[in-house]
């Protein structure tokens, strides 16, 4: 018999014994820590439960343990963390509801947990789940259920700007909410990471990073990505991961790509991130952004038309903070000039954000990155093949030329091939359409448009 | 038990306790207050499990005992007497007697037994003892800058940062914090003691209402709980285990803009722009000259207004060639602006992006600190 299942047959024949209210208020939230040499060794949550049970329930306690463990002549009694009262729990609750607006700045040292390292104002609360993150959502939230055994390592990735610092952490003050102080948690950047190992070498001062990294229960790690190829920081970050995994210590991590893109990385990590859960965040439809939007606009205790907040959704479509920072200058301006924005307004502050969002890039450097991520060759895609495999792309590029550069469609036929005006313009409006009813060709063509985005 | 007490005392002796005063859903004797005598003594005694408040008051003991009664109905009964002498007295069903000239009540009550009892903390333990009024001031201008967050235990409460030389005392809501320090004339530390502990906002609160002006506090610490004695007053509490975020890297050194207002204009002018602020609470200081400070606020829906108060003010006055323009949250400033007494108030600005700092010009004793709400331009 362990002594957790010592105990609750113990609590269970006490149970029968007091009344309800009494069980739960001095005996529910006991634990037994240690029944050795005839010493049972009761941890209960304060001075007030300690004084009480010694007082009153000493005698049945020490009974019932004797009836499963003959052995046991002595108990004692030790005050263990703090549990908070129910009813005062949710009145503190209550308090923290108390709303705060976004734009109000917080201490710098004090606004991130020192221990901890989490920032408080990630909350799963403030987390819009959509098709595109419902994966990583569940992954992360089964973790705050069961953690250390379900999924470990969970491995989260997504381009930037997707929510994943925001999940991890989440998941970071949840179970720090739901454990106490039972659970340590530890939120770093590989960064972060990084510079500890560094001045470890220096100093000679490994002990310390194994201090810190090896006595968590839950060690989150953000960007991982950037660990890769720094030779002593991942052999070090091997060992941590080793340890924490082999005691059953939970593990999250998240990267820009999944765990065999990061080409860096060693292979004996490589099959330790995929030894776990590995889940995804995509970009948002626009129905989530949609609801993103409005999200942001409860935050900011605000409103805005709903056309408006249609407009942001389908113009920003890179990334969740591309819509936070349309947000943040259209809510600028209606402070400012201190009256509502009509549609006409909206679409200009829009345009020129994505305007200073498009990058100068030439169509030929368009063509270069649409054929190579069909992995086909730019000849192929300008060619007159017709093909399944050169249609698509072909298409997709005259779309992004009129998309992204509003060249003229002889000007996109010509650059294509030499092919006709008309072309151009079919192979615009079909993709237009098609996007639309196609999310995968959706996805594709964000994906694109960031890799266009990225060379500038 | 038979005791004869006059009606004011009992009833300041159950205000101070109610505070204490649990939930009777979970455990019925929770709700009750606990009427005991001893020696001589009546104490009155309530307790949630997290906080306990005792308080003693005079009167005669003509037998001593104890009974516990629901805690509502009792205060509500000694609200409404008029006259001014009172007797409780048990009978042998576990009720409470109460007797006036003209006016008798029976409340049921619960066995003394069943209240719990209040952990016992080693007297031995003092860490200091402080004079009461300079301890309560403190506390005042220290808990409005508090909040209670469950994520973060380690600042759901007032830090009491004990040195040899004198006593301070810390919150923080990570928006705003604030620090009054008890100067060492003020304390006796014979153990030399140094310790930091985190006492909970609510007992915090409790213990300013609490204490009188004149007298001394003790204070004692043993096992995970703090006891503080007063004048025929005890009020035990469980201390907030963890370590209190290391601050004083964020006080700022240097302040770029020195006002000089009168506190109670500038408290004021910011109750009235509380009124046009958006629910988000934003109010905007704006330099407009070295002598006037402009306190502005407008909300699409309500209007706006503007308040010019006459100011002294020095350092920088203009953001390149627009006026500068800080802006906080109103509810925010006007706590630091009402934490004392002085006819005039330092506020010291340091742009819109770092800490802005409360302080009463001559006094070192006392600073509230407070950060900007960033304007939405990105």
């Amino acid at each position: 018999m362990t002594k957790e299942e010592l105990w609750r047959a113990v609590l269970s024949e006490i149970e029968l014994q007091v009344s309800r209210p009494n069980f739960l208020t001095w005996l529910k939230n006991s634990r037994l820590l240690d029944a050795q040499d005839g010493t049972a060794l009761i941890a209960l949550p304060n001075n007030f439960t300690k004084e009480w049970v010694e007082l009153k329930y000493h005698k049945l306690i020490l009974g019932s343990i004797r009836n499963y463990d003959s052995t046991t002549r002595k108990i004692e009694y030790v005050v263990e963390g703090v549990f908070m009262e129910k009813a005062n729990r949710s009145k503190a609750a209550k308090l923290v509801a108390r709303r705060v607006s976004e734009g109000q700045l917080a201490l710098p040292e004090i606004k991130v947990d020192p221990e901890t390292n989490l920032n408080p104002r990630y909350t799963f609360d403030s987390f819009v789940v959509g098709s595109f993150n419902e994966l990583a959502h569940s992954a992360t939230s089964a973790v705050v259920d069961v953690v250390g055994t379900k999924y470990n390592p969970l491995f989260i990735y997504g381009g930037t700007g997707l929510g994943k610092t925001h999940l991890i952490q989440a998941a970071g003050n949840e179970i720090k909410k739901n454990y106490k102080d039972k659970v340590k948690v530890k939120y770093v950047t590989s960064e972060k990471f990084t510079n500890d190992v560094v001045w470890a070498v220096k100093n000679n001062r490994f002990e310390d990073i194994k201090r810190t990294y090896r006595g968590v229960d839950v060690l989150i790690i953000d960007d991982i990505q950037f660990i890769g190829g720094k030779e002593k920081t991942e052999e070090e970050f091997f060992h941590t991961f080793n340890a924490l995994h082999e005691n059953n210590k939970q593990i999250i991590i998240s990267s820009d790509r999944p765990p065999k893109a990061i080409p860096t990385l060693e292979a004996r990590l490589r099959s330790r991130f995929e030894g776990g859960m590995i889940a995804d965040i995509t970009f948002p439809d626009y129905e989530t952004r949609v609801a993103i939007t409005k999200t942001k606009l409860q935050d900011r205790e605000v409103a805005l038309d709903e056309k408006i907040i249609d407009l942001i959704a389908r113009k920003a479509q890179k990334n969740i903070r591309e819509i936070e920072g349309v947000l943040n200058k259209l809510l600028f301006y209606q402070a400012t000039y201190n009256r509502t924005l009509d549609m006409a307004f909206a679409e200009k502050v829009i345009a020129e954000i994505a305007e200073k969002a498009a990058v100068k890039v030439s169509p030929s450097q368009i063509i270069r990155v649409v054929a190579n991520f069909f992995e086909i060759s730019p000849n192929d895609l300008v060619g007159r093949q017709r093909n399944k495999e050169f249609v698509e792309p072909r298409q997709i590029a005259m779309f992004l030329f009129r998309d992204l550069l509003a060249m003229s469609y002889p000007d996109i036929a010509n650059k294509v091939g030499k092919r006709d005006h008309t072309t151009a313009i079919y192979a615009y409006k079909k993709i237009n359409d098609d996007v639309t009813k196609n999310p995968n060709l959706n996805q594709k063509i964000l994906m694109i448009k960031e890799m266009v985005s990225s060379l500038g | 038990m038979k005791l004869v007490v006059l009606k004011n005392n009992l009833k300041l002796g159950l205000d101070l306790v109610g505070r204490a005063v649990g939930s009777a859903l979970n455990l019925p004797v929770l709700g009750n207050v606990l009427i005991k005598s001893e020696n001589n003594k009546i104490r009155l005694s309530a307790t949630n499990l997290e906080l306990a408040i005792t308080k003693n008051i005079s009167g005669k003991v003509v037998e001593e005992g104890g009974i516990t009664v629901p805690y509502g109905l009792l205060a509500g009964i000694v609200a409404g007497l008029s006259s001014e002498r009172v007797s409780l007295e048990t009978d042998k069903k576990n009720n409470l007697v109460l007797k006036t000239d003209n006016y008798e009540a029976k409340c049921e009550g619960i066995d003394e037994s069943d209240f719990p009892v209040i952990p016992r903390t080693e007297k031995k333990e003092e860490l200091i003892e402080t004079s009461a009024g300079p301890l309560r001031d403190a506390l005042n201008r220290v808990v409005v800058a508090g909040e209670i967050s469950e994520l973060r235990p380690e600042i759901s409460g007032v830090l009491f940062s004990i040195e040899t030389s004198g006593l301070k005392l810390v919150a923080t809501d990570s928006f705003r914090l604030a620090e009054a320090k008890i100067s060492s004339s003020q304390i006796k530390n014979k153990n030399k003691q140094v310790a930091d502990l985190i006492v909970p906002l609510k007992t915090a609160q409790e213990l300013s209402r609490s204490i009188k002006e004149d007298g001394g506090v003790h204070i004692y610490l043993n096992n995970n709980q703090v006891l503080f004695e007063a004048e025929e007053l005890e009020i035990v509490s469980r201390i907030i285990e963890g370590k209190f975020p290391d601050y004083d890297a964020i006080v700022p050194k240097e302040i770029l803009t020195e006002i000089l207002v009168n506190r109670s204009e500038l408290s004021g002018a910011l109750k009235l722009s509380g009124l046009f602020a958006s629910r988000t609470n934003e109010v905007k200081l704006r330099i407009k000259d070295k002598k006037i400070l402009e306190v502005y606020s407008a909300d699409n829906a309500v209007g706006e207004n503007n308040y010019l108060l006459p100011a002294k003010i020095s350092g920088e006055t203009a953001k390149g060639d627009e006026p500068l323009t800080v802006s906080f949250n109103w509810r925010y400033l006007l706590d630091g602006i009402r934490s004392g007494e002085s006819e005039e108030v330092m506020l010291g600005l340091n742009g819109d992006e770092k800490p802005a700092v409360i302080r009463t010009p001559g006094d070192i004793s006392y600073f509230y600190i407070l950060m900007p709400v960033k304007s939405l331009a990105s």
